[in-house]
Order: C-alpha cells, then structure tokens, then sequence
C-alpha cells in the first residue's frame, strides 16, 4: 500500500516536472529540471526494488548529464527560439505515438503480477542456477556479466562508439605533452574557483566521491553496483574537481590522453578476458575455465570484466567532459 | 530500554517532520528568493539532521547507523554549500534582496549605505568578495595566467556597484 502511494506520488511529480521542461523556454531551467527528472526517476527506479538501475540513473542522469547540459549550454545560447506555434503536424504525431503507447500498455502485465511473462521466462532459471554456478549474492551482477556477457560486451562497445562519435564533432584528444588552456566552459565556470566555500567542500568531497565509487566496483558482486555505476562515481568525482578548480586544472589531474586511453583499455579489457577464456579452452566470455575451479573462475571473469566496464565507462565521462570543457580554444 | 529509545527517536523523527513541514510552508510562503532559501535550508539542516538521528537510534548496533551518520555528514557539508553557491549565484545574476527604508517601507534594492548603523550586510560581504577577487588575481603566476582580471570583473556587474 505504502508502495503505491509513494509510486503514485513519484509518477505524478515526474509528469509535473515533465511538463515544466516543455513549457519553459530558458534552456538553463530545463537542465536543471530535467536533472531533477532523473533523480525522481532514480527514486521510482528505487521503490520498483530496481537499486542498481536507480545508482545509474542518480549518477548519469542526475549528475554527469546534468553537467554535460551545461557545458553545451555554455557554448550555446541560453534561451530557446520559441518553436512555431499553430501547427497541427506535431500534435497529430504525439497523441498517435501516445495513443499507440497507451494502448500497449493495455496488454501489458499488472505491476507485480507474479504470472507476467518475465517471472516465468529465463528469470526462474537465473535466480535457481546463480547460486550453483556462480555463487554472487547479486544476481543482477551475475546476469548482467556472466550469463548475459555478450549484451554487456555489446553495451561496452555501444559507449565506446558513442566516445568516438562525441569526440570526431568535438574535436581531438590532445596528446600528451601539449599545453593546458581554458576553452569556453571553463571561463564561465571560473567564477567557482574565487569561492573558497564551494571550493574547499567540493575538493573535501572528492576523495570519498571516489572511494565510493571504487567500493561500489568491488561490492558489485555482493550489492548494488558494478563497472557502470561505480565508472559514472570516479568520473563524477573527477569533474567536480574539474568545476570547483577550473578545467586547466582538472585536465591537469587526469590528462585528456589517459582519459582517452581509459576507454580503449577498459573495452580491451572486457573483450581480452573473453579471448583468454577461448585461449584456455573454453568458449567466448565462458569465465568458468580460467581457475581450476569453475565458480572461482567465474568470480575471476566478473571482477575483470567489471574493472574494463569501469574503466571505459570513467574513460568516457571524463573524455567528454574535457572536450565540452576545452571547447572554443583555437 | 528499548522503549526509551524507541520513544526518543519518535519525539525526534515527529520533530524532524516539523520541520521539513515548516520549511515547505516557507517556501510557498516567503515573499522572495532570500527568505524562502532561508525556509528551505531549515529543511536541509534542522529537518534532515533530526530525521537521520532518529532513525540512527531506530536502527540499533548494526551498520545502519553508521551508514547513516555517514549521509548526515554528506548532508551537513553539501547542503550549505548548496545555499551559498545558490544565494551568491542569484546575487551575481542581480537578485536584490529587499531592504527597509527611513520610513519603515520594504523595496527591492540596492541597501541603504548612508547610515552607519543600518548598513546591511551584503554590501559588506560584496566589498569583501571583490577584494579576494582582486587578491587572487594578484598572487597569480604570471607564466599561467591565462585569464585576464580586468576581463572577469567587467563579467560580474552585480559586484561592481557597490
């Protein structure tokens, strides 16, 4: 009861804060509500008992994007051209689509319903044979990186592509060695470096924000968390260090050729255990024959390619990052 | 025992709620920017911090309430940190917080400079801002200093007034 409630209240604020978005028309005003869609997603995503979904969505969507919006923002101008108003083509598209939506969702399972086709697909089988065969207490872990290692491969490389498409329009990683400058983002941000009270919290929290980030890689067997929560923490810590001290600075922290490096390496990482595995004699991604006991080996295969989705994904928030930050020197 | 821990966390936890209720009622209540992050920040501190003690007590010798306490330290050290970079960011962008006349009449403005006693505080803490600024600018390592002084204060035309 106390579920649905909170769910109901949840929902209702998302479609309020939804409805902001498209009504206001200073773009600054819509990152920020839309950070704070996120956050209310993330605590839907929470109630729904869906904790590692909810990390990821709290740190991406709430933080990284967020910040992502603004460095954009900075380079654009902060005000939408109101789009033309009286046309008829976009209402008929979106109440079709919403129509559409709607009426699947007729055919779709209640919330809960111990009879939906998911609880009675692959999921019994999942939650029978985790124990068995690979003996985490998180069986989301063990799922998403051991049954299921082929989609997160799949989704590793998605990011990685998605870095190289980011950085071929915003421009090249500088190499090592070359100098520091402050591009766009970083001389609006400048202001934060004159205020010691945000500075010295910001530089005090940042520390922890990485700790956290790398007990949320190690515990991921046993709890919420894994390689794409924790890599969103380190780089969040990252790029808060970035704000609070200016870009220069931050690029000096992690320079942008180890940050690009980050992301190849963490993708090498996860497809070089699969063809070890096949080296050793099993087949792709079967984590099994890399220890002379199966279940250890599957521990073994996790924690790896955990470490290469961590890696990539830090790799990647950072990358971005810095190219927003760089942005507009010549 | 148990019960008188059982009902100090209620009185704190009833307490908390106060709080956090009187703080939403600020907000909706309060006239401008200022007071209603006044209202909001009691929500931040006062009503969290009771809140998170109460449920440390609920939550007995276990990790919880370190985990807890661990949130309370989080929350004590971002949420008025969140409030200054707030209030300073609207200050920056031209916000005025309003001010008492001779004649007892609130208006958004400037604050009253003339008389000594009246002087309010922003326009002390704007002069002192200004002068780090100026301070910072100075110490700089020539070789670095890519940014221009003169550049970042004709972008902040907030401060320049007093």
């Amino acid at each position: 009861m106390m579920t649905i409630v909170f769910s109901l209240f949840l929902l209702t604020m998302l479609v309020i804060v939804a409805v902001a978005i498209l009504r206001t028309d200073n773009l600054f005003t819509a990152v920020m509500l839309s950070g704070i869609f996120s956050l209310i997603m993330a605590a839907n995503f929470f109630v729904l008992d869906a904790a590692d979904v909810a990390l990821t969505e709290a740190v991406i969507g709430a933080g990284i994007s967020t910040v992502l919006f603004l460095g954009a923002l900075a380079l654009t101008a902060e005000h939408d051209h109101s789009p033309p108003v009286g046309s008829w083509v976009p209402l008929v598209t979106s109440s079709a689509l919403g129509g559409v939506i709607i009426f699947a969702t007729l055919q779709a399972p209640r919330l809960g319903d111990p009879n939906a086709i998911v609880h009675k697909h692959v999921a019994p089988w999942y939650l029978e044979n985790t124990p068995l065969l690979i003996d985490v207490p998180n069986v989301v872990t063990a799922v998403l990186a051991s049954f299921r290692g082929y989609d997160t491969l799949g989704e590793v490389f998605v990011v990685f592509t998605a870095c190289i498409g980011v950085m071929s329009l915003l421009g090249r990683v500088r190499p090592r060695g070359e100098l520091i400058e402050e591009g766009e983002f970083d001389k609006r941000t400048d202001n934060l470096r004159h205020h010691l009270i945000p500075r010295v919290v910001g530089k005090m929290l940042v520390p922890f924000i990485v700790l956290f980030g790398l007990y949320v890689q190690f515990h991921g067997d046993f709890g919420p968390g894994g390689g794409f929560q924790a890599g969103a923490l380190v780089a969040a810590g990252i790029i808060l260090y970035s704000l609070v001290e200016g870009g220069a600075r931050g690029r000096e922290l992690v320079p942008e050729w180890f940050s690009g490096m980050l992301v190849a390496l963490g993708a090498f990482t996860y497809a070089a255990v699969g063809v070890a595995c096949m080296v050793m004699g099993g087949r792709f991604l079967d984590y099994s024959v890399l220890s002379h006991d199966p279940v250890h080996g599957q521990h073994l295969g996790i924690l790896l390619i955990e470490a290469g989705v961590g890696m990539t994904v830090a790799g990647v928030m950072i990358t971005i990052f810095h190219a927003f930050s760089r942005r507009g020197i010549r | 025992m148990d019960i008188l821990l059982d009902i100090a966390s209620t009185v704190l936890l009833v307490t908390g709620g106060f709080f956090v209720f009187v703080g939403g009622f600020g907000v909706m209540r309060m006239p401008e920017l200022y007071t209603r992050m006044h209202a909001a920040s009691l929500t931040d501190t006062g009503g969290a911090a009771l809140i998170l003690v109460g449920l440390m007590l609920q939550g007995g010798f276990t990790l919880v309430p370190l985990k807890l306490a661990a949130i309370f330290l989080f929350l004590f050290l971002t949420s008025p940190t969140a409030s200054y970079a707030l209030a300073n960011a609207a200050l920056l962008s031209g916000v005025k917080p309003p001010c008492r006349n001779e004649t007892g009449k609130t208006f958004p403005g400037e604050p009253p400079v003339a008389d000594g006693p009246k002087q309010s505080k922003s326009s002390a803490e704007k002069r002192t801002a200004n002068k780090t600024v100026a301070g910072k600018a100075a110490r700089k390592p020539a070789g670095k200093a890519t940014r221009k002084p003169a550049k970042k204060a004709a972008r902040k035309p907030a401060r320049k007034k007093s």
